[in-house]
């Protein structure tokens, strides 16, 4: 009888935990060379939903300095569509002694990497939410936080952002 | 660095290109062409590299004018002093594109020469400036200079030049200084290094 309880209460978080799996995961771990190791695992679901949930109207800040940009949206998405569709490729290295900048495109995501004397920071832009970002602006919407991170479902199992600096390491994944 | 490369960029997006190795590309090729621009500055160890498939940057350039018209005039010299028409100019093309091989244009100056000369199937622009050591090289396809006096006027047809452009593969601009060099050239590679 305990063991046909223990199955139906083991059910619960297996389907959730497999819920979540299923559904996906951003995963953000933080090491400090002298600090603990943190990773606080946050179910995708869960962050469009906040991100639903987050007022419109304080977004709209994030287009206020793209007024003068607006008419060039439209081609703005047009190129990164063309982007998209194009053979991957080391589209712009810029070095200026010990620096280093490098976009380049890979599948369907946007790598930028820069490295400094010091630092490097690696940044995976997922084509589909910056296309998103720039149809909403065009459209002249504020920034839907909650359809932005929905565009990361098909970003599963990329690194977005990777910091290395001489003291830390920060890592924010999609899995 | 940014002047020398911001003029590289509006000559290769105004057509006012190509370099001795221009040649048109296989109709039927098929292959994703890519536009390429290097801008070296050895002695501050810095380098760009921007490789762009063509077709976004023709998608790019539908933010530039179809026209571009500078108060319908083409500078020559370094001080506007030897400045042509367009309309003048493009009398001057259309009677000379049927003469062969011939210079069009040549500016002397104390420090330096401009050249313009029909060579082939290609105009040959040449600038050189003793005292700053710069040379300029831009080999312009005589269907892209065609296309570009296709208008009337004092207005020269960028969009018409941008689509000749696009069926050519080589160097289209070369230009080297005491300190820095730029070289802008399309080929079907994306990690190719051009001509050195």
């Amino acid at each position: 009888m305990l063991l046909k309880i223990g199955a139906a209460l083991a059910v619960v978080p297996l389907a959730m935990a497999g819920v979540v799996a299923g559904t996906g995961v951003v995963v953000v771990d933080v090491r400090t060379s002298d600090g603990p190791h943190i990773v606080i695992p946050v179910p995708l679901m869960l962050a469009e939903t906040a991100g639903h949930l987050v007022p419109i109207a304080k977004t709209d800040r994030a287009f206020r300095g793209l007024e003068r940009a607006k008419e060039y949206l439209p081609i703005a998405e047009e190129v990164l569509a063309a982007i998209a569709e194009s053979p991957d490729a080391e589209l712009v290295r810029v070095e200026d002694g010990r620096d280093q900048v490098r976009i380049s495109k890979v599948g369907d995501v946007l790598q930028i990497r820069v490295r400094d004397g010091h630092e490097t920071v690696s940044v995976n832009v997922p084509l589909k939410m910056a296309r998103e970002v720039l149809a909403q602006a065009h459209h002249g919407r504020n920034i839907d936080p909650g359809e932005l991170v929905a565009t990361l479902h098909s970003a599963r199992l990329t690194d977005l952002v990777e910091v290395e600096g001489r003291d830390e390491h920060v890592k924010i994944s999609v899995w | 660095m940014k002047r020398l490369l911001a003029v590289a960029l509006i000559v290769a997006g105004t057509g006012l290109s190509a370099g001795s190795s221009v040649r048109a590309a296989s109709p039927d090729s098929g292959r994703t062409a890519w536009v390429h621009v290097r801008v070296e500055e050895p002695g501050k160890g810095s380098k760009v590299n921007v490789n762009l498939p063509l077709q976004v940057v023709q998608i790019a350039l539908q933010a530039a004018p179809d026209r571009i018209e500078s108060e319908g005039r083409i500078h020559l010299g370094r001080h506007g002093q030897h400045d042509m028409d367009i309309s003048d100019l493009r009398r001057a093309w259309n009677e000379l594109k049927a003469a062969g091989d011939t210079d069009i244009v040549r500016v002397e100056e104390e420090d330096g020469t401009v050249t313009v000369a029909r060579r082939g199937d290609t105009v040959q622009v040449r600038v050189k400036h003793d005292g700053e050591g710069e040379q300029v090289a831009v080999d312009l396809p005589v269907a892209v200079v065609d296309a570009l006096f296709a208008t009337n006027g004092e207005d020269l047809n960028i969009r018409g030049a941008l689509d000749e452009l696009r069926k050519m593969r080589g160097q289209i601009v070369s230009v080297n200084h005491r300190d820095s060099r730029v070289r802008i050239w399309i080929d079907d590679d994306s990690a190719s290094q051009g001509e050195r």
